[in-house]
């Protein structure tokens, strides 16, 4: 260390400053200012929020940018291009029309199969083989309607090589006047003989996501799903919380015999799942967003109400609220303009939870049935399309399913954060 | 004790009586009925109408609904004539029941454990794995999962059957469908509770007088830990009741909630009154069997109840 010399000069009384030590050097940082830079600082909530903010833009924005390039809406059905996929491609659906050959193991047959293995492959004995390459009706997918049987006669000399020579070069001849298919090919690996079509794949450029069944383009209709799903759920939310605030406001504040007779009252409702309630309730409504909305609404504002009346009934001692009583407030000012601003926090990491909520709601609904009518498309309406068709075509599920699944995670992260940022007393 | 437990029967009681009297005015208030069909001539409707009661005034009809309640006669179907509906549940609801406690068991076992082990190993590998396997839990539904896992372990794999037939093994997809959220619920909850308990002084002394790490855990985290899992039981159960509804309609179980499901298709209402109220007392029973029986296994609140008011 270094040695300093200090004398008695050195340490001069400076005096007193009454108004610099007043002074507040930085700006003071409001509540939400503070949230903001703790929510901020939390990378997992910010992407959440970010992801979030696209899904909403693109519901916003998608079904207009389709519309303008291709003129396609959620419902404009095209049954000239049923159940496209994003990568098209020109191979031919292929299937075993007869036998008498050889043995196999039984394989699990797939709609529009264009490779099919045969596992455990014997010789049985002599005759014919025959194999049907694409199919009439599967024009919208493959882009014609053609179909060629290829037929190959096996004799007592041939062995498995030869066999499969025969029927690439029979191949070769069917298909050699079709210009855009790239032909047939046979291959013995092992014990298994496998039967491949080929064909060129290009990027399905006017239905990026493809189409349903009835030729419905999936872009259009995952965004304009997206919008209604979005606005079921910020709708019903919001008028949620609303009413909540107000009955745990008016419970928690006044307290004694009201508060016990409200609180009953959530409580018997709170003990069968809303599930039930919804599903009662809506079967006696004619089917539409807006039935579902009342019902949602009218199943979901208990746990909000339950929250408010909680931090009401901590924060009504306070100073403030003693305060603004000795002043001479009324119950109606006190609730709406000293004790809500002060609980907005919980507020609004509950909404933020209860969104992801509404989503799975709403989409459980229109799975079973109740949900949004045709011809609108909520996610919940076609994770429930999807999923009729998924052995075929599992691109239909599994769209609406990342939007579903993307939208309910990053809502869960982004609320997890927000509890963290509004209420730091919850942090470890 | 004893006040605590008349005072959770009343209410159980009385939740009932609220939710019969729901579905009665749900039934009877608006407009529709299963006679509405304008095909049905004036004079077999008013048959019909007389025939299900539908005729008399409503205070008499709601006295009659609610005396059969009491006795336990939920009504006929209106739809399939001579149908009761207490047969259709006697018939449908085991096989419902055998999907749902498979569902509760893998739910328990694998969430109880992946909670703990997460937790003993905090911020490494396991804990991070736990996490994942409870966001995965939460964000996908069971309507997207079922398809998902029905394709990959039924079809492509051919592991196990698609839709549920006689074998054990047709219950395994369905079950791990309905049991998954739970188990994530169940293992994050654990997790944190097991992080809190290994907090306490108490741990800190066991560890001192040198109890093996196995003696510690089994006796002292365990045991204090799984205290808050009992509380989530009741409306794990409820959830467990719901989620079958679409699991059962995704692998073709012919359980209750399958059958639900189509009655609501039928309009056939007292079907649905029948099964909602059939539902709802299971799941208000048991929500009353967990709060009970969390009273007696806490040695804390049994301590509290008896000596404080």
């Amino acid at each position: 260390m270094e040695n300093i010399q200090l004398d008695k000069n050195d340490f001069k009384h400076v005096g007193k400053n009454l108004q610099a030590s007043q002074e507040i050097k930085r700006p003071s940082l409001s509540y939400w200012k503070d949230a903001y830079r703790r929510l901020k600082k939390n990378k997992v909530a910010m992407a959440s929020f970010w992801i979030l903010i696209i899904l909403i833009i693109m519901s916003l924005v998608g079904p207009i940018i389709t519309k303008s390039l291709y003129g396609y809406t959620y419902e404009k059905q095209n049954l000239l291009e049923q159940n496209q996929v994003t990568i098209m491609s020109n191979a031919r659906s292929i299937s075993l029309l007869s036998n008498d050959v050889f043995e196999y193991e039984k394989y699990t047959s797939n709609y529009r199969k264009t490779e099919i293995t045969f596992k455990n492959v014997k010789l049985k004995s002599t005759g014919e083989i025959s194999f049907k390459i694409g199919k009439e009706s599967e024009e919208s997918w493959q882009g014609d309607k053609k179909e060629y049987i290829l037929t190959v006669d096996v004799v007592s000399t041939d062995t498995w090589s030869s066999i499969i020579d025969k029927l690439n070069a029979e191949g070769e001849k069917i298909l050699a006047d079709d210009p855009d298919f790239r032909g047939i090919s046979f291959k013995k690996k092992g014990s298994s003989l496998i039967v491949e079509t080929k064909g060129e794949k290009w990027f399905n450029s006017k239905h990026w996501f493809g189409t349903d069944e009835f030729g419905r383009d999936l872009f259009t209709r995952l965004w304009e799903g997206g919008r209604i799903s979005f606005f079921i759920a910020f709708i019903s939310v919001f008028v949620t919380s609303i009413f909540g605030i107000f009955y745990g406001g008016i419970s928690g504040y006044l307290g004694g015999r009201i508060d016990d007779i409200l609180m009953r009252i959530i409580e018997v409702l709170m003990t069968v799942p809303d599930m039930l309630y919804t599903i009662l309730l809506l079967t006696f409504m004619d089917p539409g967003i807006k039935p579902i909305m009342i019902v949602l609404i009218a199943t979901g504002w208990m746990g909000t109400a339950r929250i408010v009346r909680g931090e009401v009934m901590r924060l009504k001692h306070s100073e403030y609220v003693i305060a603004a009583q000795t002043l001479g407030a009324d119950a109606k000012r006190i609730i709406l303009k000293h004790l809500i601003p002060n609980t907005m926090g919980p507020i609004i990491v509950n909404m933020t939870m209860m969104i992801p909520k509404m989503i799975f709601a709403e989409a459980f609904l229109s799975f079973i049935g109740l949900g949004v009518p045709v011809p609108y498309a909520s996610w919940g309406v076609l994770a429930n399309q999807g999923a009729k068709i998924f052995r075929q075509f599992p691109h239909q599920l599994l769209i609406p399913a990342i939007a579903i699944s993307l939208t309910m995670f990053a809502f869960n992260l982004l609320g997890d954060g927000l509890r963290d940022a509004l209420d730091p007393r919850l942090r470890k | 004790m004893l006040r605590y437990i008349i005072k959770r029967l009343l209410m159980a009681v009385a939740t009932l009586w609220v939710i019969s009297t729901l579905t009665f005015i749900l039934m009877h208030a608006l407009p529709n009925d299963p006679f509405t069909d304008p095909k049905l001539k004036p004079e077999v409707k008013q048959a019909l109408r007389e025939k299900y009661g539908l005729d008399k005034p409503l205070s008499e009809q709601y006295v009659i609904y609610m005396k059969n309640l009491i006795k336990g006669d939920l009504g006929t179907s209106m739809k399939y004539p001579g149908r009761s509906v207490k047969d259709m549940i006697k018939t449908s609801f085991p096989k419902s029941f055998s999907l749902g406690w498979r569902a509760l068991v893998i739910a328990l076992v694998f969430g109880l454990l992946l909670g703990v082990i997460a937790a003993l190993n905090h911020q490494k590998t396991w804990d991070y794995l736990s996490i994942f396997i409870a966001i995965i839990g939460v964000s996908i539904p069971s309507i997207i999962l079922g398809p998902i896992l029905a394709y990959f372990f039924g079809v492509k794999l051919g592991w196990f059957p698609v839709t549920v037939d006689k074998t054990q093994l047709s219950l395994v997809l369905p079950s791990l469908t309905l049991g998954l959220s739970s188990l994530a619920t169940i293992s994050r909850l654990m997790r944190t509770t097991t992080l809190e308990v290994l907090g306490q002084d108490y741990i800190s002394t066991a560890k001192s007088k040198g109890l093996s790490k196995v003696q510690i855990v089994w006796k002292h985290v365990l045991r204090n830990a799984i205290m808050p899992i009992i509380t989530i039981l009741g409306p794990l159960f409820a959830a467990l009741i719901t989620g079958s509804i679409v699991v059962e309609k995704i692998f073709a179980v012919a359980g209750l909630g399958e059958y639900f499901v189509s009655t609501i298709w039928e309009k056939d209402y007292p079907m649905i009154m029948g099964i909602t109220i059939f539902y709802a007392t299971l799941i208000i029973l048991s929500m009353l069997a967990v709060d009970l029986a969390y009273g007696f296994i806490d040695p804390r609140l049994r301590v509290s109840k008896k000596g404080g008011k």
